[in-house]
């Protein structure tokens, strides 16, 4: 049997920028294959990707060598539209991809342009929308739907045109573990019945139960393994890839030793947020209903929560971006009505889940000098407080920093920026909304290393999917679902609830599981990395790799 | 379709799915952002719509089709989403080739180094662009019956003063974040 | 505020007809009556229009608003017309002056007040036909129809794309104020236009440049399912039956009796009872 896709030793450089930005990278994808690529970002696994589906070199101005071919022929000689009947892509952001106003007209969108019969048309939306479970939704409108049914959508959209092989980039990075779990395991089918995946994903642990065929990990465009998961995971980098928790028992020698991040000042008596009897909503739905629930002055917490479950509205309350239908929401034991919007912005940094969102200056500087003008400080307190505050996000190295536009920088360096403009209004608590969505590990270590440690900031209170960043990260978590809060407990106590890891949209990963087999049940939990030495000193007989591997 | 993001991409009538993106996001753009406007204190009838200045930006950067598009359609939908219907139909032509003749300007004018000048010819050549562009309502002569007179007083003077405020103010400023960007899209 | 067009003339007479129908009819009607200087002429189309308006059921309720400020604005444009002007073109000499005009001292005569029906008239019955337009084609049925109407596949796609990106661009725009709200933002209270539209960048410009970086994901998926190739299917299968055939005949008809009415001479002159 021919394989499908076939890259042979190719390199692309950029012309606009002259990058080489993939060396020398070998791949070969046949039927029933499902290949995982990662890498950190900006190490090429997009530039793979475009090469794959020929927008390199079709729509991009690239230098393309060696040998790419999809279905027996080279990329080149084809139209893009001819790479598309092999190769079906989902890109990152399924927001960004669909183009259809309704579901049905969204499956409909590839065939459409094929210019097949409408009976055929027909017939394929409502074979595809049974298979991934979106009957139901053919009706609705895709700018009602929630974040898992969107990626859902999209990925039915790119099953309509019956391409042999999907590309897929970093689907997981904006869905809940169980949406997920359904999105990978329609994946696996797919591959099941003759068909072939290539998944870019940095959660590879949630990626390793559905039996990858092989792992290509890439470190600056040049392929570093390439082969089975078992190895893949003998050799990972430890502090860039997150191994599943037997991985690190067993590697446990060469873990890093982290860093002690501080612990903030003790709990004063007021709670900085309480909600009593809050309901909160838009216009004439309600989202989240008698909600009791205090957040202390001094304290780290975890928001956990399925797709749509409320989770940004209840901290969206905190700044009033979203007022409360019933009860009442206190700041600092002080109803929030009776507070300015300014005075609020004060207390709380709040930083949006998307970077771009409010970066509309010229240069850096003028960016940061936005919010603490409209707070009236004065010119020197204004240069003071954006210096401080670029070097708690270690963004003061970076050459010329303060005259660059904000928006040339790369994307990690633009959230680190939007905490850098939060943090200098100087708020006491930092509200972070998925900080970590689609980085890798390193990122979100040295991310949430420094949010966490910038001076000022007494408490840090983020929404996450990521189930282990919310353990290793938080001092409480708080799970939202169905309207409510769902659990609050200690990370340790959370780990312990085995009713809760079922529902609400999660999934117990292998971190919870050690969590619950090796610790004391309440407090915080210690750095993975020492959990994991810790369980290496008490059981030598060290488990395989692979145990990490199966779902429970 | 690959050229240079510095130099005009494509042909001048091109019509690829990037323009049909871009005008369509643009159209988008001008239709929400335009349910916006304010009056000019002291006048009754000139209301600045803000959002206007979208039209010569997305014509310079996108070139006549994306111009045109999204002039046209972005004020049709202002029309529909405020309920006009299309009874001012020849307005959403005139705001179309606002945003063609911004592109056309644009297209021959030679590169620019210093960034002031850019920014006072960017504001010039959309001013221009909105002058000649809304000449067209003088159709309103022929639609609505209305003498050349009453056109010039009370239909194209007032909307040329709030559209050219929003287009001398706005548009330098929009182009002049998106200078950088667009040579990194690195297309 | 929803920023989708409302669809309002839903199950209505207009509603069922290809949206073809409704987007030619305007332009036949504009076609007839324009350029006609005879009222009785233009009552005898508004006629044609008010019935066609009637059978796009469209609720008083829904457009009240809608049609106070059409009025308000021909009103105003119609009497400045008048006075400014009326005293060079539209007044014979001899003709009984009914009374003059503050301020500029215009004369009103019946010929003046007749021509200024004649546009009030004219404005109100393209209304008329101009509405449906506006209310009873699903947006969705808009690309379909420009595409049959023989505009080309991509920009008549892109109607519909425009149509996708709406209620997307109000989210983000909600957003956008929202992120700046919390850095102190505030609407400008200034009565200054200049202060007014500089204050207005902290929102623009993020919107504007988040829209175009996430548009070029865009162009990319839709290159990728094979958008732009010669021949597209449209899931809407659009055909004219026989009514609206026979509407669109009708409308033809009309507008050659009017424009050759008008090449003839005879609906050219002001009429004066
Ligand atoms: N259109 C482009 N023009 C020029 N350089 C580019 C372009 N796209 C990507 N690059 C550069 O090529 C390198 C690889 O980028 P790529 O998008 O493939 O990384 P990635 O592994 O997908 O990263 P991420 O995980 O952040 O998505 C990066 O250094 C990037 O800056
Ligand atoms: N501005 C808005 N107007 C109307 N409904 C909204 C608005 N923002 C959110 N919603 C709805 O409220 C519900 C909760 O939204 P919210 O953004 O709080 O969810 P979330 O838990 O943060 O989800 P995600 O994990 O996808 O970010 C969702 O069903 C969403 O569709
Ligand atoms: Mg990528
Ligand atoms: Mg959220």
């Amino acid at each position: 049997m021919t394989a499908l896709i076939e890259v042979r030793d190719a390199s692309v450089r950029y012309l606009s920028t002259g990058q080489t930005a993939l060396r020398g990278t070998g791949l070969t994808v046949g039927p029933g294959d499902l290949t995982l690529v990662s890498g950190p970002s900006g190490c090429g696994k997009s530039t793979l990707l475009r090469l794959v589906n020929g927008l390199i070199p079709h729509s991009y101005r690239a230098e393309v060598t060696g040998e790419v071919l999809v279905g027996g022929r080279p990329v080149a000689g084809q139209t893009i539209r001819e790479v598309s009947s092999v190769v079906g892509t989902m890109l990152q952001d399924p927001r960004k991809q669909i183009v259809g106003t309704t579901v049905a007209a969204e499956i409909a969108f590839g065939p459409e342009n094929l210019g097949l019969p409408r009976e055929e048309i027909r017939l394929r939306i409502d074979e595809v929308a049974r298979r991934v479970g979106i009957s139901h939704l053919l009706d609705r409108a895709t700018a009602s739907l929630s974040g898992g049914e969107l990626q859902m959508v999209a990925f039915a959209g790119v099953l309509a045109m019956r391409p042999k092989v999907v590309i897929v980039d970093e689907p997981l990075a904006n869905l809940d573990p169980a949406a997920s779990l359904r999105l990978m395991a329609e994946i696996r089918r797919f591959t099941d019945e003759g068909g072939a995946a290539v998944v870019v994903e940095h959660r590879i642990e949630e990626i390793l139960p559905f039996g990858p065929t092989e792992v290509l990990y890439l470190e600056e465009g040049a392929p570093r393994y390439q082969g089975p998961v078992e190895g893949f995971l003998q050799v990972a980098p430890v502090g860039h890839v997150k191994l599943p928790f037997a991985t690190l028992v067993s590697r446990a020698a060469e873990l890093p030793t982290v860093p002690m991040i501080r612990r903030s000042v003790p709990e004063t008596s007021t709670p900085r947020l309480s909600y009593q009897g809050v309901s909160l909503g838009y216009g004439e739905r309600t989202v989240l209903s008698d909600i009791d629930l205090a957040l202390g002055s001094c304290e780290r917490v975890a928001v956990l929560g399925p797709n749509g479950a409320g989770k940004s509205t209840l901290l969206r309350a905190a700044v009033t971006l979203v007022t409360a239908s019933r009860g009442e929401v206190l700041v600092d034991g002080s109803p929030i009505a009776e507070r300015s919007v300014l005075s609020l912005a004060t207390t709380f940094g709040y930083v949006f889940q998307n970077p771009g969102q409010a970066l509309f200056s010229a240069t850096v500087g003028q960016e940061l000098a936005f919010g603490p003008r409209n707070l009236g400080m004065s010119p020197e307190e204004i240069a003071a407080e954006s210096e401080k505050a670029l070097r708690a996000v270690l963004l003061d190295g970076e050459k010329d920093i303060m005259d660059r536009p904000p928006r040339t920088l790369s994307f990690g360096q633009q959230r680190r920026l939007t905490v850098a403009l939060a943090l200098a209004m100087r708020p006491r608590t930092l509200i972070l909304d998925e900080p970590t969505a689609g980085q890798d590990l390193h990122t979100t270590t040295e991310f949430m290393g420094h949010s966490l440690a910038a001076r000022s900031v007494e408490s840090v209170y983020f929404i996450t999917h990521d189930v282990d960043l919310a353990l290793t990260y938080a001092d409480r978590i708080i799970v939202v679902d169905q309207g409510g809060v769902a659990a609050d407990a200690s990370p340790a106590e959370l780990a312990r609830d085995t009713g809760i890891w079922s529902r609400a949209g999660l999934a117990a990963t292998s971190l919870v599981r050690a969590v619950r087999d090796h610790l004391p049940d309440a407090g915080s939990i210690p750095h993975p990395f020492d959990l994991a030495r810790r369980v290496s000193l008490l059981a030598p007989s060290t488990p395989s790799p692979k145990e990490g591997t199966t779902p429970s | 379709m690959s050229t240079d993001a510095t130099t005009p991409r494509e042909p001048v009538l091109s019509l690829s799915s990037r323009t049909v993106v871009f005008g369509a996001v643009g159209a988008a753009l001008y239709g929400v952002l335009g349910l916006f406007s304010f009056l000019i204190p002291g006048t009754q009838a000139v209301t600045v719509r803000p959002a206007f200045a979208l039209v010569p930006f997305f014509g310079k950067r996108f070139g006549v089709v994306a111009g045109f598009f999204v002039g046209l359609v972005g004020n049709a939908i202002i029309d529909l989403i405020s309920g006009y219907g299309l009874t001012y139909w020849n307005w959403s032509v005139a705001n179309g080739l606002v945003g063609a003749v911004a592109a056309l300007i644009f297209l021959y004018l030679p590169p620019i180094a210093s960034e002031a000048v850019r920014l006072v010819v960017t504001a010039l050549g959309a001013l221009l662009a909105t002058a000649i562009g809304l000449l067209f309502v003088v159709t309103d002569l022929w639609v609505q019956s209305i003498d050349l007179k009453t056109v010039f007083t009370l239909n194209y003077l007032p909307a040329l003063l709030a559209d050219g405020i929003a287009v001398v103010i706005l548009t330098p400023a929009l182009d002049a974040i998106w200078e950088p960007l667009s040579k990194r899209t690195g297309r | 505020m929803d920023v989708t067009p409302r669809y309002l003339g839903a199950g209505s007479f207009l509603s069922r007809r290809d949206p073809r129908v409704l987007l030619l009819v305007p332009v036949l009607y504009l076609v007839a009556v324009a350029g006609i200087d005879d009222l009785r002429a233009v009552l005898l189309c508004t006629a044609v229009a008010l019935v066609y308006y009637r059978a796009a059921g469209i609720p008083w309720r829904g457009v009240r608003a809608n049609w106070v400020f059409m009025l308000t604005i021909t009103t105003i444009l119609v009497v400045v017309n008048s006075i400014l002007t009326s005293a060079e073109t539209r007044v014979d000499g001899n003709a009984e002056v009914l009374f003059t005009a503050p301020i500029t001292h215009t004369a009103i005569t019946w010929t003046t007040l007749s021509y200024a029906s004649t546009i009030l008239v004219r404005y109100i019955s393209l209304a008329m036909v101009g509405f449906p337009v506006a209310f009873n084609i699903a947006p969705s049925d808009l690309g379909v129809a420009f595409a049959r109407l023989g505009l080309s596949q991509r920009l008549a796609y892109g109607v519909d794309l425009t149509f996708r990106f709406l209620p997307s661009t109000w989210a983000s725009l909600h957003e956008t104020v929202d992120a700046q709200r919390i850095r102190g933002y505030e609407h400008s209270r200034s009565r200054n236009p200049v202060k007014k539209l500089l204050a207005l960048r902290p929102v623009v410009i993020p919107l504007t440049v988040n829209a175009l970086m996430d548009a070029e994901d865009t162009v990319n998926a839709m290159d990728l399912r094979g958008f732009g190739g010669r021949h597209r299917t449209w899931m809407r299968e659009l055909a004219f039956d026989r009514i609206d055939r026979l509407i669109l005949a009708g409308f033809a008809a009309m507008a050659a009796v009017m424009v050759t009415a008008k090449i003839l001479g005879l609906t050219g002159t002001v009429w004066v009872p």
